[in-house]
Formats: structure tokens, sequence, C-alpha cells
């Protein structure tokens, strides 16, 4: 699996270099997956987060209906 | 598999329309739904960037379309889904639907978001220009706009049901601009090109790179799914904190 990921590398691209340049187009290519990275790897933060402060504060007692937790 | 939630109102028509019983299962969909997701996100992205070909016209610039589709499509799909569920909570007053439709906006405004970020990254080595205000991009903003306006009309009503209502018509209300985002290359002569899929016309692209394109797009799919799944459960927990299910859930410090 490794060797023929390195063998369709070089197949597609020739060097590392190449590959980051992206034919001269690498700032809009991996502006945009990077942007993509970005957006999830932030939203798997905020989300775990969010989950970790629900379960702290689900076990307190009290008014349950009106009451809302701030998102 | 007993419902746990004897519901004021006895209707288990929709059972997982209880929360203790989607808590559960959707504690379980979450890590499938996650693991599909990594695993098809390393095949899209070898298919993305070692499979797919260099294009003839646009050079290396057009890979961008691997992730640009997905995140459009998404963005435009998660929606519907979003509304549907909100007119569910508006008609049947459903407990679940209302919190479905809050777990789905955040990823929907974030894949809203990525199709203008990755449609300006493209469209301007293939068009020479970041933005236009042309149809489709000027309604995929309005989708951005509608699902932050769904996200602040709710947070800015203390009381949940009644930001659930506003909220919901807000979304319905909303839901006539997919059609519009989906077909504006169609109805207005636009900047953007047409469609590179669409039904009973064969693919207007090359075989690898439409792979490339559903892979990637499966992989999102499934991303949207857990992560909007996940959340579901924390909201549940917000919302039903307190109550005696949620005490007597595992780990719970009591």
């Amino acid at each position: 699996m490794g060797a023929r990921l390195a063998r369709d590398a070089i197949v597609n691209w020739g060097s590392w270099q190449a590959f980051w340049a992206m034919g001269g187009y690498g700032g809009y290519v991996w502006g945009a997956y990077g942007a993509v990275a970005l957006a999830v790897v932030g939203e798997l933060i905020a989300l775990r987060l969010r989950a970790r402060r629900a379960r702290r504060g689900a076990s307190r007692t009290g008014a349950r209906t009106g009451v809302r937790a701030r998102s | 598999m007993s419902a746990t939630s004897p519901s004021p109102d006895g209707f288990h028509l929709f059972r997982y329309a209880a929360p203790p019983e989607f808590y559960r299962l959707a504690g379980k969909a979450v890590p499938v739904f996650g693991a599909v997701a990594a695993a098809l996100l390393a095949v899209g992205l070898y298919f993305s960037f070692l499979v797919a070909p260099t294009d003839a016209q646009q050079g290396e610039s057009y890979r961008i379309i691997f992730i640009h589709v997905p995140a459009a499509w998404m963005a435009m799909f998660i929606y519907v889904v979003m509304a549907f569920w909100a007119g569910m909570g508006l008609i049947f007053n459903t407990r679940m639907s209302a919190v479905m439709a809050c777990a789905l906006a955040p990823t929907g405004a974030l894949m809203a978001f990525l199709s203008l970020w990755t449609g300006a990254m493209w469209g301007r080595p293939a068009w020479g220009t970041y933005w236009d205000w042309d149809a489709r991009m000027t309604s995929t903003l309005i989708l951005l706009f509608l699902y932050i306006g769904f996200m602040a009309l709710h947070s800015a009503i203390d009381d949940t049901r009644r930001a659930d209502r506003a909220a919901g018509v807000l979304a319905l209300a909303g839901v006539v601009n997919v059609p519009i985002i989906y077909f504006s290359v169609q109805w207005w002569n636009s900047l953007h090109q047409g469609s590179s899929l669409s039904m009973g016309k064969g693919p207007s692209i090359a075989a690898p790179m439409l792979e490339a394109m559903l892979i990637m797009a499966l992989a999102f799919w499934a991303y949207c799914i857990a992560v909007a799944l996940a959340r579901a459960r924390a909201i549940v927990l917000e919302r039903e904190r307190g109550s005696e299910w949620v005490r007597a859930l595992p780990g719970m410090p009591s």
C-alpha cells in the first residue's frame, strides 16, 4: 500500500516540490483544502467542548423546561 | 429495548422521538459514521491527488472540485433536511425534531461557507475573479445567511420551545432558496459553469475525476451525519438536564 502510494505519487507528480506546487496553482488548491481541514478540525474541537460541557451540566438537578443551555 | 421515557401524551408513533432512545442509538451510530468518513476521506484524497489526471484546460486548479462540489451539495442537502425536521417539529411538536434542526444548522453553515470559499479559490484561476454577484454565488451566500439567521434567531429567544418555533418558521420559509441555487445555472446566464453531473444526462467529466468526486461526496456525507448526530446528543443533554434518565446515564456524577 505504501509502496503503491509512493509509486503513484511519482508517476503523477515526480517530486514533492511538484506536488506542493500543483502546477502553479498551489496557493489556490491548498488554500481550498486547508480551509476544509481547518473547518473540520475546528468543528470537531467545538463539538467536543460542547459535549463535555453538556455532560457536566446534565447531572445538575433543577428546572428542566424553559431553561436553555447557551450553545 | 423498552422506551424508558413515559411521555405525557403517550405518543409513540415515532419511537426515536423519545430522547433517551435517540441518545442511546445515536451514541452507537456516531463512531460508525465517523470511521466510515475517515476511511472514505483517505480513499477520496488518494483518488483526488494520485489517480485523477491533470485537467487539459484548467491544469491542477480543477482539483478543488473534489471538495467544492461535495461541500455545495451538503450545504443544500442539509438545509432541506433541517427544514424537514423544523417542519416536523412545528406540526407534531416532537421534541427530537427541533433538536435535529438545531444540530444540523452549524454543520450546514460550515458547508455553505466552504462551498463559497473553495469556489473563490477555484474561481480566481478559472474565471479571473474570486467573487461575482452571479445567481448561483449570490443564492449560496443567501443560504449561508439563512443558516446564520436560524442560529441567531434561536439563540436570541430564551424560551426553548418558542425559539424552536420561530427558527423553524424561518427554516421553512428559506427552503425556497434551495431550488433557486440548484437551477440557477439553467435559469440565468451565469458565470458559474453548469452541473458536472445531472440527472438524465451522462456526466460531463472524465471517469477518474467523477470517481474521486463521488467518493469525497460520500465522505462528506458520512462526516456530516456523524457530526450532526454527535451535536444532537449534546443538545439532548442540554435540554434534558436534571431529568431522571439523564442522571441515570452511566458515567454521570450523582
